[in-house]
């Protein structure tokens, strides 16, 4: 029986941060839910909580308030040791600065993942390794370090080790951010075939021209969700 | 100029910036330097600086070859050998002594070498009063004089002015002050603290010493002529030593040598000297890889600084130098900081029991160690900033200025250098550590050894007859004179049936050779019916005993019967012999019955004591001393005739009580003496207990030391471990960040920066332990009980140094868990 609850659904979710006895906001009441196989993008200007969102989205961190339900499983009071399984399993991280360890071999880092899951045999997780890698195309780089790469072949390894735990879904936070525009888009389209093979997308981008390749564009400001004709407005009133 | 300056003012600016670090690298560098400059402070005392004597490095020791009494020899051979050699050296004698100096209130046993009447003005030694000996007041029969030390003069003799000329007695004899020495006079060395209230007497021959070559106990101090060269001075001294043998049948073959008098003095001191300092060197090598690594942890934290110093046109020659300069400012305070620590040790020196270090004394911190420290600190300087130095002048400015190319990770040389540091540090502890335990295991086998008695409620003290004569006053009886009553009958024996009737006292025996005492004295003797000649004659250490001396200390028989009380002077003259000897002499045969001449006319004992019994081989000389052979004969039998009396009863014994429970002896004991035998001086009252202490003082001394050396690296250790794997989540919490957002647990990251810790005790106890192997040779004069690859110390160590590993990881670990995923990349 196929599965027609949302991968992810959260409602009144708030955030905030207490700093010198300041309260900041971060998120105030936002409602979202992503289907599967739903590529969405997250944007809005700087400050506005996507990338807060996205952190909470991908169990890094906890909110103030709401409820956060994760293939139909509520997340948002687990522990340290539970969000880390559930990160494992079922959500792949791909970041503006590729976040790779320079230590590790292009393979290893991939494999990271995967050693952090008992009881998979090394076997299995050779296949995955190569299997992820054939899919971003650095098969063939596979014992390069890290510094041996160009920025856009960093980020393709670094979509493979998202790809390896084969997780429900991708969360990326500005993949494009450190690249160049042909790296870039090179990123964008190793994105957009992930998603026509079915893989269900979250990214948080600035820039319209990636947020076009999305099924759904959500907008945030000042840490709610908002149309893109509120959006517009604001920015117009900020302007004014 | 004025940039070096800027250096060194820039220098002091950054560790005023981080005073923790500052402290950490003083105080570590400190504690390196301290202990190095005390141990070169002691080194340059003993083993370095010339002896106080005119001429002294041409002072030499003459010794006979394969002969007792520590080098001692007769003074028919000391007259021939001087004779022999007068081409080529001036030669002088002494010999080891004590006596009693006697007031109108009291009597005080105290050291009284006895000298030629040309040493003094050989050693070019000036009195602090009066004079030296004349070459009249050497010979036989001439005047009775002494010179004092100022120590005496002060506290005998309360200071008084006109000393010189006045007479004082001396073992009960009249002598005429003619000197005072200054308290900066030592000889001879080695004497330990007694000599700062010794006396000295001329050396008179006694017509013992002017007929038998046998006699053997004067040392020979000799001073080459200028120019003259060791090899020469050997060469004359074989030729004296070849006539002495042509001349005399029974000393064919007869051979001396000689040796530096400095080497002497030095003795077994200096293999324990080098061996502390190779120690020391050690924790000073580990303190500077510690500072090394605080400095690299301040070069890398300093990259950008770097960087933008090399972009605005700074070259490598001036980078290098920044950072020397900070690593020489670090060096200097380290310095200072290791000046006071070296005073305070030096003044620790001075607290050790007299004799435990040769001229101990004389050890005082000179512009010679200041030079030293000079050198360390250079050393230091060199050891510790150079690798940080090259590191940091080889900065890429372009790759370090571009934040984008901030590496994630530790891919380093600058990182991988730290962490081979803390496994240097780690393999040199190691080596301390084995070190300390095979010194542990030592100390432990020595304090269980079997000494052949047991030391549990036995105290000891020294008796001195007022007029006891000492070693170099010995001779026999002419035949027809008047032998003197025993001291053994006059005072010991009804002292000791007081003693033994004192409340709280078990029992009460003298010996006349206290075990573990350290004294030596010894005789030729022939077994009746087997003789040999006169050169080959076998030698074993003499002593007399009173009756109970066996119950006294517990040592059991093997064979036969002990000394007892039914062995008076006129029943059949009896001896005990022990293990050694009966072993040694006797091979399976039954030495119960044999008899043992022991010189006949020439000693004075006529009759040949029957052996009786064979008693368990008693430690005399120290627990790692093989057992010398020895003969034990009855107090009462000892004929005052015969040159025995004197050498072994008409002077020092040593009383040994059985209390009923840890109770003090020593108001008791005076008090009996004080009734029975007035005049007697008591000293040296102490427990067996405290004697075997001192016995293994040196292996105290050498385990406390490295000890304390392998606890200080251990500190160093921690404090390097600590830093590096600080540095290490430090620099990785990016890293660390990325793994939790991966899905790593707060387990797998704690098991990666104990496995960090891990790796780097790893192969630091690999090469140590592999090192320790090689090194513990070296040691292996000083361990009693144990093999140098021991595996329980070395178990040990693998141990200790993992368990430090793990608690100096704990703190990094606990940071590393709690970094915060989220807080980490966002520092995109």
């Amino acid at each position: 029986m196929e599965n027609t609850q949302p991968l992810i659904e959260i409602e009144g979710l708030t955030k905030v941060f207490y700093t010198d006895e300041i309260e900041t906001h971060a998120l105030s009441g936002v409602h979202l839910k992503i289907e599967r196989g739903e590529y969405v993008a997250m944007s809005g200007p700087s400050g506005c909580g996507k990338s807060t969102l996205l952190s909470i989205v991908g169990l890094l961190d906890t909110p103030t308030a709401g409820k956060y339900l994760l293939n139909g499983n509520e997340v948002e009071n687990l522990d340290f040791s539970q969000r880390s399984r559930i990160r494992n399993q079922e959500i792949g991280f791909i970041f503006q600065s590729f976040n790779l360890i320079g230590d590790l071999t292009v393979y290893e880092n991939v494999e990271l993942p995967l050693t952090y899951r008992s009881g998979m045999a090394a076997s299995e997780r050779k296949r995955r390794v190569q299997e992820s890698l054939e899919r971003v195309g650095m098969a063939h780089r596979m014992r390069h370090y890290p510094s041996q790469l160009s920025g856009g072949q960093q980020q393709r390894v670094a979509v493979a080790r998202a790809l390896a735990g084969s997780p429900s879904i991708l969360l990326a936070d500005e993949p494009t951010g450190n690249l160049d525009s042909k790296n870039g888009e090179a990123v964008m389209e190793l994105l957009r075939n992930l998603h026509r093979e079915g893989s269900t997308i979250c990214m948080v981008t600035h820039d319209p021209r990636f947020a076009a390749h999305a099924d759904r564009n959500i907008h945030l400001f000042d840490g709610k969700v908002v149309s893109e004709e509120e959006l517009q407005q604001q920015l117009a009133a900020i302007q004014v | 100029m004025r940039i070096w300056l800027a250096d060194i003012s820039f220098a002091l600016r950054q560790l005023r910036k981080a005073p923790g670090f500052a402290l950490l690298a003083v105080l570590t560098l400190g504690l390196g330097i301290g202990a190095n400059t005390a141990m070169f402070t002691v080194l340059e005392n003993v083993l370095l600086r010339p002896l106080p004597y005119a001429g002294a490095s041409r002072l030499v020791a003459i010794s006979p070859v394969g002969g007792s009494m520590r080098g001692a020899t007769s003074w028919l051979n000391y007259v021939d050998i001087r004779g022999g050699m007068k081409n080529v050296a001036e030669a002088g004698g002494y010999s080891d002594d004590f006596a009693v100096v006697q007031t109108r209130d009291t009597a005080t046993s105290v050291v009284a070498p006895h000298l030629t009447s040309n040493l003094l003005t050989m050693l070019g030694a000036k009195p602090l009063l009066g004079r030296t000996f004349t070459p009249q007041e050497g010979l036989r029969g001439g005047p009775q004089v002494v010179l004092l030390s100022e120590g005496v003069w002060r506290q005998e003799f309360h200071s008084d002015p006109s000393i010189v000329g006045k007479v004082v007695h001396i073992s009960g004899e009249p002598r005429t002050v003619v000197g005072v020495m200054p308290t900066s006079f030592h000889f001879p060395e080695n004497t330990g603290s007694g000599i700062d209230t010794a006396v000295w007497l001329p050396l008179q021959p006694t017509s013992e010493m002017l007929k038998a070559r046998g006699y053997d106990f004067l040392q020979i101090l000799a001073k080459l002529h200028p120019g003259v060269s060791l090899a020469r001075g050997q060469t004359q001294l074989n030729a004296a030593s070849q006539q002495i043998g042509s001349l005399n049948k029974n000393y064919r073959g007869l051979k001396f040598t000689l040796m530096p008098y400095s080497n002497q003095v030095v003795g077994n001191i200096r293999p324990v000297l080098i061996g502390l300092s190779a120690a020391l060197l050690l924790v000073l090598l580990i303190a500077c890889a510690n500072v090394a690594n605080l400095l690299l942890a301040r070069a890398i934290g300093r990259q950008q600084e770097f960087a933008v110093r090399v972009a605005l046109g700074a070259g490598r020659y001036r980078l290098l130098r920044q950072v020397m300069t900070e690593g020489a400012v670090l060096s200097a305070l380290g310095c200072m900081a290791g000046l006071a620590l070296a005073w305070l040790a030096i003044v620790g020196v001075h607290r050790l029991p007299p004799n435990t270090i040769p001229r101990m004394q004389t050890i005082h911190i000179r512009w010679t160690v200041v030079l030293a420290l000079a050198g360390i600190a250079t050393l230091t300087t060199m050891l510790s900033s150079l690798l940080p130095a090259l590191l940091v002048s080889d900065t890429d400015p372009n790759a370090t200025l571009q934040a984008s190319s901030r590496g994630v990770g530790t891919r380093s040389a600058r990182s991988k250098l730290t962490m081979w540091l803390v496994s240097a540090e780690i393999a040199l502890s190691t080596l301390l550590l084995v070190g300390t335990g095979l010194l542990a295991r030592t100390m432990w086998n020595l304090e269980h050894a079997w000494l052949g008695f047991h030391t549990t409620r036995v105290t000891t003290y020294q008796v001195t007859p007022p007029n006891a004569s000492g070693f170099s006053g010995m001779q026999v009886v002419q035949p027809g004179a008047q032998a003197p009553t025993s001291v053994n009958t006059l005072a010991y024996e009804p002292v000791l049936e007081r003693l033994r009737h004192t409340p709280g006292f078990e029992d009460a025996a003298f010996t006349t050779l206290l075990p573990l005492g350290g004294s030596n004295i010894r005789t030729s003797y022939q077994v009746v019916g087997h003789k040999v000649s006169e050169l080959n004659a076998p030698e074993a250490l003499i002593t007399a005993v009173s009756s109970n001396y066996g119950r006294v200390m517990e040592t059991p028989m093997m064979q036969g019967r002990m000394i007892d009380g039914d062995d008076a002077a006129d029943t059949t003259p009896v001896a005990v012999i022990n293990e050694a000897l009966a072993n040694g002499e006797f091979r399976g045969r039954n030495p119960i019955g044999q008899r043992l001449d022991l010189g006949g006319k020439e000693t004075g004992i006529l009759v040949p004591p029957t052996i009786v019994g064979v008693i368990a081989n008693e430690r005399m000389n120290g627990l790692q001393s093989p057992v010398a052979p020895m003969i034990m004969l009855p107090a009462a039998q000892v004929p005052t005739s015969s040159l025995y009396y004197e050498a072994l009863l008409n002077t020092q014994v040593n009383f040994v009580v059985k209390t009923r429970g840890n109770i003090p002896v020593a108001k008791e004991a005076r008090e009996v003496f004080h009734q029975v035998a007035p005049g007697f001086a008591l000293d040296s009252f102490q427990t067996m207990s405290k004697v075997l202490d001192h016995t293994t003082f040196h292996q105290r001394l050498g385990l406390e030391l490295t000890a304390s050396f392998a606890g200080l690296a251990i500190l160093m250790v921690v404090a390097g471990l600590f830093g590096v794997l600080s540095q290490y989540v430090g620099f990785r919490k990016r890293e660390i960040g990325i793994r939790l957002a991966l899905g790593a647990s707060r387990q797998d990251v704690l098991r990666m920066v104990f496995r960090q810790s891990m790796l780097m005790a790893g192969y630091g106890l690999l090469c140590g332990l592999a090192i320790s192997l090689l090194a513990s040779r070296l040691i292996r004069s000083f361990l009693f009980g144990v093999q140098t690859f021991d595996w329980m110390t070395y178990a040990g160590v693998l141990v200790v140094l993992l368990a430090v590993s793990v608690a100096a990881a704990v703190w990094p670990a606990r940071q590393a868990v709690s970094v915060d995923p989220m807080a980490t990349l966002r520092m995109d």
